[in-house]
């Protein structure tokens, strides 16, 4: 079970939050490749990963946290604007 | 064993009763179960696994790999409880014989309580033995909030059974004052309570027996056990270490135990051997033969494979005129008729010997438990002294300490618990300095080389009997043959032997089974290693894990406002997501298609009323609400005048239908989007994402509301009358309220009361939003005011019934996880003129391509022919294989059609309609007609008149 | 004695690696060692080697829960799992090993009314396409397996069952083991402790493996790695539209017989089964972060304990004795990715998701005639790479849903 520090609230056990992948990021119009990658393909790194949690059962806040797929340890969370967490 | 007149930690003035087998027993307040049987002569506790060996009681605590028992507790029956940590207690009733190896589950009451705790700390302790309370006597003088667990029934571990003395007192003593001391503090102490499973982010999952070590008259309201979840800052696993066994021929007879064992059970509980013979390869089991010299007990011998340790603990062997039998080593046993074990083979430089003994202390050496380290995967690397794996490097906010760091003294195990705690303080903030807190001292003793030795070889070659893991019967022969068979790595041996499969998964047994492996495939013992240990630590009662979660509190249930008014009304209640909905009113007599038969018709001639406050709600203002909305919805909301209504969809990125739904214009800046029961938050959460993620410039604030507001729909030709009746100061003829229309006013008192024109019947309805407590002010009012307007309530069988006849869908039942609005018949929702999310996929030819699963009505072609949603709609009924056309996604009696209706999907099946197919469950077939999804009233005079 | 298993008789060679082979197979767990064998046993190709970075069968092969059964629900994949259904139904006497495979029967529970729907669909579908599958009303189910807590009063009352009696379960090491010696003895060369680092590729085609052990010469290649599928994709320099998860099981202690068929539940997240040495065997859904860790989180085991009491409370009081995760290749429609990639002579066998196990014998079969014909068998040709870019997917997750 994780424990991940929300940039709003602080640490908090994983069953409070909703793991959200690496996202979207919407490619231009008329760009037929890059809409397909955007349906069914992700980044899937053995190692630092960059992805999206919610705080969905707090503050309902999406966040960035950088966490390594091999080992699950956190090494960043930050806001979405990318500012440090206060918290 | 007999027990000795006196001595031990044992109240004797306390006997306990208790049943071993059907056995009626004795044994005394501060037994474990262990102790009692063999105070009271029990040796041989079971049989073994496969080769139904006699079996005895190996060890004195977390090492025993033999001693296991069925126990009975609250009613309940508990498999393969561990004896040598089970405290007795009056009236303990124990199963052995098989049932050390194999226990039995048993259906009907459980009486006991299973509870979960949540605590925090800076530093958790993993093991109070010499190491963890160094560490935490120290960081609790730091002022850190500590928390100490040991796995153990007292604290103290190796202390416990060592005479040595810790800061000038007796071991034991300064355990009982150090606890003290800790207590005083604050530090929260949990005995019987293991470090079970490790969590990233530094978090313990311990698991603790309490009222489960106790007869139930005296547990009180304890639990039986609690499952804590700990996050610590960091911790410090001082988790000791585990004494080898040696492998030879009939290691496996009672009377056969750990020196460490030996030890415990003479200086806890009082019990000795007649005589007791040692064979160690390391000075630490010298101690098991000068305790039981000083107990008078008789000691025939030490067999010491080693040529003389110059130690210490060997020089006192001396000193006290015990046998040494140097250079030697135990080959074999022999036993008496009921299996136990009577003399031991001793092979010498000059031959062999037999010697008398009832007990065998056999040590190996010690090893680190290091289990927690490896269950996150933490580096071990192969200590050739010990003849075992140490840990490497501790993993980032952890600190292993003690004999588990290979501290394997007393005196290195307190210094080094010091050490760790300083350090670990130091990572939290927290800075000791060296003077503020002394570390324990305990007296130096010169210790000679240890000698590694695994498996003593059988003298006639016959390895049948010698045995690496007694749980599961696993001999040297075992091992011979799966090398035999070509298998090298050491998982393949487990595998194919069984070796660590058992209940202890084998933490005695590993070590030996890899270095047997090793000399018979002529490998260094350091390259094959051990087979790898998954958690947890300890095995874990199910119902721990579950703790209260069970029964009415498995997952919450959530009610309306009205619950109590459809219960007053006889419902019938059904899941629908987290909540209970009522499904029907039936009336004394009526079968379940009469009920549905008679709301229907109600609806459909009259009015009826029905609760949908478990739609979602939401509320979205905000400067570029109508933006935001037009994004993600497939038609033009913004197009919605202020007061108005439209009917809905979201899709996802993959143009697949996520949800549908009504938006209603409040105001300007301000929308009311209602959502289907189960997608409530899904939904609340997919417009967060897009704000956040995509749009975080657009100013856009989503709020749920569903339990804000109570929602009753009045539906029926009459429920124009009816609602006037009730809003009496509302307007609410077509013209002034037509439908899809929205109006705010006082409803039978209600201020403030939302009324929406939205029909999910096909009936002229009115759907009244008021405050989630006042709820049931509208219900009661309806059914008063409207008493003879023939109002009458319905459930959710009546409303699926009436919307199948409309052919209006439920997204998720009528349609698929790729579903799009055009599969689901509502293209001529998808707007022209905008972007929105999905819209790309959409305008992609395999989301239009001909061949698709579409929605269609189906009609069945007689009053008797039932349509069981999911039967699949074939074109030859009876027939195997054949390609499958569709299925039935709903299906409902239609009372105002008199037979039977339901919506498909169909392959094509929008180009299909009047063709006839087959319903079937894969044999017969009832005959079907592809139609129109709109059963009844296609023009939607009745909805909209 | 009690072994696991009684054949005595040699299991398989430890041969140093050739300089090159007809074709090289990267992942030495149950589908790469299928594959080896069909290989060498139906296409006559016995210069092949199985590469493998641990011992053959350390991923997933041994951290599934064993469960068998081909009741799917598309046209696509109802043909494929039924015929490696039959493959199983063969496998003991083909490879002459006791497998344990039991068809005991597998009993898909349900709780809504929609989910309902959804399962009676699919024994529709099995039953119109030959595969045997029954619907159960509660008092069946009590009657095929007692110990189903049928109450109409517990929190998700169970509706009805689907059954395929043909399903079952089989002994994961058994399996590794019988493979192993089966295709050893065929001459394929089986590479422990070889993990591949790279590939050799003479412009978009692939000319060899590089590896921990040395550069090995391949004429074909294939990538059976399940869980580690994305890694060696983006060796081989594509990507692939997969997602690894951990998907978690654990068994209790060894307890008297209570439990004589598999039974799942998608709603509540629970699966089980008991196996003949007497553990229960439990298996969960899938965590929802992305990992390579071979662990996952605590509250997914509490939950699938707090079901597994509903629906079983004679279970209460037995214990977690072992838990483990494997690593699943998720793809976006539940279906298996099987054929060419974007690199010539590279072929991919890959995605199973959570249920692999069961299709070690047809995933081996169709991709060895892949790796032969260069063109996909006839049971597999809907479950190309290609399908993500025209969007014909093959969903499948309401088959596929608890994980199994």
């Amino acid at each position: 079970m994780l424990l991940i520090t929300c940039p709003w609230c602080g640490a908090r056990e994983e069953t409070e939050f909703r793991h959200g992948g690496e996202g979207v990021r919407v490619p231009p119009d008329g760009d037929d490749p890059g809409w397909t990658r955007l349906l069914y393909y992700r980044e899937n790194p053995a190692g630092p990963y960059a992805e999206r949690w919610v705080h969905v059962h707090g503050c309902r806040q999406w966040f960035h946290v950088v966490r390594d797929t091999t080992t699950h340890q956190i090494l960043s969370t930050r806001r979405l604007d990318g500012q440090e967490g206060a918290a | 064993m007999r027990r000795l007149p006196a001595g031990g930690d044992i109240d004797r003035s306390r006997p306990l009763r208790f049943r071993y087998d059907g056995r009626a027993l004795t044994g005394f307040t501060g037994d474990t179960l262990a102790s009692a049987l063999l105070g009271a002569g029990v040796d041989v506790i079971g049989t073994s696994v496969s080769l139904g060996r006699p079996r005895g009681i190996i060890s004195a605590g977390l090492e025993e790999s033999s001693g296991f028992a069925q126990v009975a507790r609250a009613g309940a029956t508990e498999p393969l409880v561990r004896m040598s940590t089970l405290p007795l207690y009056a009236g303990l009733e124990a199963e052995g014989g098989s049932r050390i190896v194999k226990g039995y589950l048993r259906d009907g009451p459980d009486d006991g309580r299973f509870d979960k705790r949540f605590a925090h700390c800076d530093l958790l302790v993993v093991g109070a033995g010499p190491a963890g309370l160094a560490a935490a006597l120290l960081a609790s003088r730091a002022g850190a909030r500590v928390m100490l667990v040991e796995a153990d029934v007292v604290a103290g571990g190796a202390l416990l059974r060592d005479a040595d003395t810790v800061d000038g007192q007796p071991a034991a003593a300064w355990v009982s004052n150090a606890s003290a001391t800790l207590h005083n503090s604050g530090t929260l102490v949990l005995t019987s309570a293991t470090a079970a499973v490790a969590l990233d982010q530094n978090g313990m999952i311990v698991a603790q027996r309490i009222g489960a070590n106790r007869a139930v008259s005296e547990a009180g309201g304890l639990p039986e056990q609690r499952l804590w979840h700990v996050r610590a800052r960091a911790i410090i696993l001082a988790t000791g270490a585990l004494e080898r066994p040696i492998v030879f021929q009939d290691n496996d007879r009672p009377g056969i135990m750990l020196t460490g064992a030996a030890r415990a059970y003479l200086r806890r509980f009082a019990l000795a051997p007649d005589r007791g013979l040692v064979f160690t390869a390391t000075d630490d089991g010298y101690r098991a033969a000068l305790d039981w010299h000083a107990a008078g007990v008789v000691v025939p011998g030490i067999v010491d494979p080693r040529a003389a340790s110059t130690g210490d603990l060997p020089a006192r062997a001396r000193a006290a005129g015990l046998r040494l039998f140097a250079e030697s080593v135990v080959e074999g046993t022999s036993a008496d008729g009921s299996g136990r074990l009577c003399t031991a083979r001793v092979r010498g430089p000059r031959g062999v010997v037999e010697v008398e003994c009832d007990v065998l202390a056999v040590s190996g050496g010690f090893e680190p438990t290091l289990g927690l380290h490896q269950q996150l995967r933490g580096a071990t690397r192969y200590d050739a002294r010990l003849g075992a794996a140490v840990p490497a490097t501790p993993l980032p906010g952890q600190w292993i300490a003690g004999a588990a760091n290979g501290c394997m003294t007393t005196r290195d195990a307190l210094a080094d618990g010091a050490r760790a705690a300083r350090e670990a303080l130091r990572s939290c903030g927290i800075d000791v300095p060296g003077t503020a807190c002394p570390t324990p001292e305990s007296p130096a003793l010169l210790e000679g080389a240890h000698e590694v030795i695994w498996r003593v070889v059988a003298p006639d070659g016959d390895e049948s009997r010698s045995f690496v893991d007694l749980h599961r019967d696993t001999t040297v022969s075992g091992l011979v043959r799966a090398v035999g068979a070509g298998i090298g790595h050491i998982e393949h041996v487990k595998r194919y032997t069984l070796v660590g499969t058992g209940v202890e998964q084998g933490r005695s047994a590993k070590t030996n089974a890899g270095a047997i492996t090793a000399s018979l495939t002529g490998r260094p013992v350091a390259d094959v290693g051990t087979s790898g240990s998954r958690p947890p630590t300890e095995p874990l009662t199910f119902r721990i894990l579950s703790g209260r979660a069970q029964g009415p509190m498995y997952e919450p249930v959530r009610t309306t406002a009205l619950h109590e008014s459809h219960a007053a009304l006889g419902a019938i209640f059904e899941p629908a997501a987290q909540w209970m909905r009522a499904s029907r009113y039936p009336r004394a007599g009526e079968t379940l298609r009469e009920t549905v038969h008679r709301e229907s018709l109600a609806v459909r001639g009259a009015v009826g009323i029905v609760d949908v406050s478990t739609l979602g709600k939401i509320d979205v203002r905000g400067p570029d609400a109508t933006w935001f909305l037009d994004r993600l919805y497939a038609n033009d909301v913004g197009r919605v005048a202020v007061g108005k209504a439209r009917y809905s969809a979201l899709c996802h990125l993959d143009g697949s239908l996520l949800d549908d739904g009504v938006v209603i214009r409040i105001a300007e800046q301000r929308y009311f989007v209602t959502t289907s029961t189960g997608h409530a938050a899904t939904v609340v959460e997919w417009m967060e994402e897009w704000l956040q993620t995509e749009w975080p410039e657009r100013r856009v604030w989503v709020t749920p509301v569903t339990e804000r507001f109570s929602t009753i729909a009045i539906a029926g030709p009459t429920a124009r009358a009816l609602v006037a009746r009730l809003a009496p100061a509302m307007e609410v003829g077509n013209a002034e309220f037509p439908f899809l229309a929205v109006r705010h006013g006082t409803v039978a008192g209600v201020e403030g009361a939302q009324v929406a024109r939205v029909s999910f019947s096909g009936e002229l309805a009115y759907e009244v939003s008021v405050p989630w407590a006042l709820g049931p002010i509208i219900w009661r009012a309806a059914l008063t005011q409207g008493e003879d307007l023939g109002v009458t309530p319905y459930g959710l069988d009546t409303l699926q019934a009436l919307r199948i006849e409309k052919g209006y869908i439920i997204v998720g039942q009528d349609t698929e996880a790729l579903s799009t609005p055009y599969d689901a018949g509502l293209g001529w929702m998808i707007s022209a003129k905008k972007d929105f999310v999905g819209r790309r996929t959409l305008d992609r030819r395999a989301s239009q391509r001909d061949g698709r699963q579409q929605l269609v009505g189906i009609a069945a072609a007689d009053r008797e022919t039932c349509l069981v949603e999911g039967c699949a709609l074939v074109r030859a009924p009876g027939e195997s294989p054949q390609s499958i056309e569709g299925h039935i996604t709903s299906g409902c009696w239609s009372a105002t059609l008199g037979r039977h209706v339901g919506l498909a999907l169909v392959a094509g099946g929008r180009r299909r309609h009047g063709e006839t197919l087959y319903a079937t469950l894969g044999d017969s077939g009832a005959q079907v007609t592809v139609v129109d999804p709109v059963h009844y009233d296609a023009v939607g005079a009745r909805r909209d008149g | 004695m009690e072994h696991a298993f009684t054949n005595p008789e040699f299991l398989w060679r430890t041969p140093q690696p050739r300089a090159s082979y007809d074709v090289v197979i990267v992942g030495g767990g149950l589908h790469g060692l299928s594959t080896a064998y069909y290989l060498a046993k139906n296409h006559g190709i016995r210069n092949v080697a199985v590469v493998e970075r641990g011992w053959l069968g350390n991923g997933n092969a041994v951290r599934n829960t064993t469960v068998i059964r081909s009741n799917y629900l598309r046209a696509e994949s109802m043909p494929l799992y039924d015929f490696g259904l039959r493959l199983w139904e063969g496998w003991e006497a083909e490879l002459d090993y006791d497998l344990m495979f039991d068809q005991r029967g597998v009993l898909a529970l349900t709780h809504t009314k929609v989910e309902a729907n959804g399962v009676k669909r699919t024994v529709a579908a099995n039953r119109l396409t030959g595969i045997d599958a029954e619907w159960l009303e509660p008092d069946d189910i009590k009657a095929f397996c007692p110990i189903v807590n049928v109450s109409p009063d517990i929190r998700y009352p169970v509706m009805g069952a689907s059954l395929q009696r043909r399903g079952g379960i089989a002994r994961h090491d058994a399996v590794v083991f019988a493979l192993a010696r089966a295709a050893s003895a065929l001459g394929v060369d089986l590479l422990q402790g070889c993990e591949v680092t790279g590939f050799e590729m003479a412009g978009n085609r692939v000319t060899g493996v590089l590896t921990s052990r040395g550069r090995i010469g391949a004429g074909r290649v294939g990538l059976v790695g399940a869980g580690r599928s994305p890694l060696l994709a983006g060796l081989a320099g594509f990507s692939l539209p997969i997602q690894s998860y951990p998907l978690q099981a654990l068994v209790s202690d060894i307890v008297d017989p209570v439990l004589d068929c598999v039974v799942m539940s998608g709603t509540l997240h629970v699966y089980v089964s008991q196996a003949q040495k007497g553990e229960l065997v439990m298996g969960a859904g899938r965590d929802t972060y992305h990992s390579y860790a071979q662990r996952g989180s605590f509250q997914i085991l509490e939950h699938q304990i707090q079901a597994a009491l509903e629906l079983y409370p004679i279970m209460r009081r037995a214990h977690l004795l072992r838990t483990w995760a494997g690593i699943v290749d998720v793809t976006p429609d539940a279906s298996p990715i099987l054929g060419r990639s974007p690199v010539d002579a590279l072929y991919i066998n890959c995605g199973w998701g959570t249920g692999g196990f069961k299709a070690s014998p047809v995933s081996g079969y169709v991709f060895a005639h892949a790796l032969v014909h260069e063109v996909p068998h006839e049971l597999a040709t809907s479950f190309s790479l290609e399908r993500f870019e025209t969007g014909t997917l093959v969903d499948e997750h309401g088959a596929a849903g608890v994980a199994h």
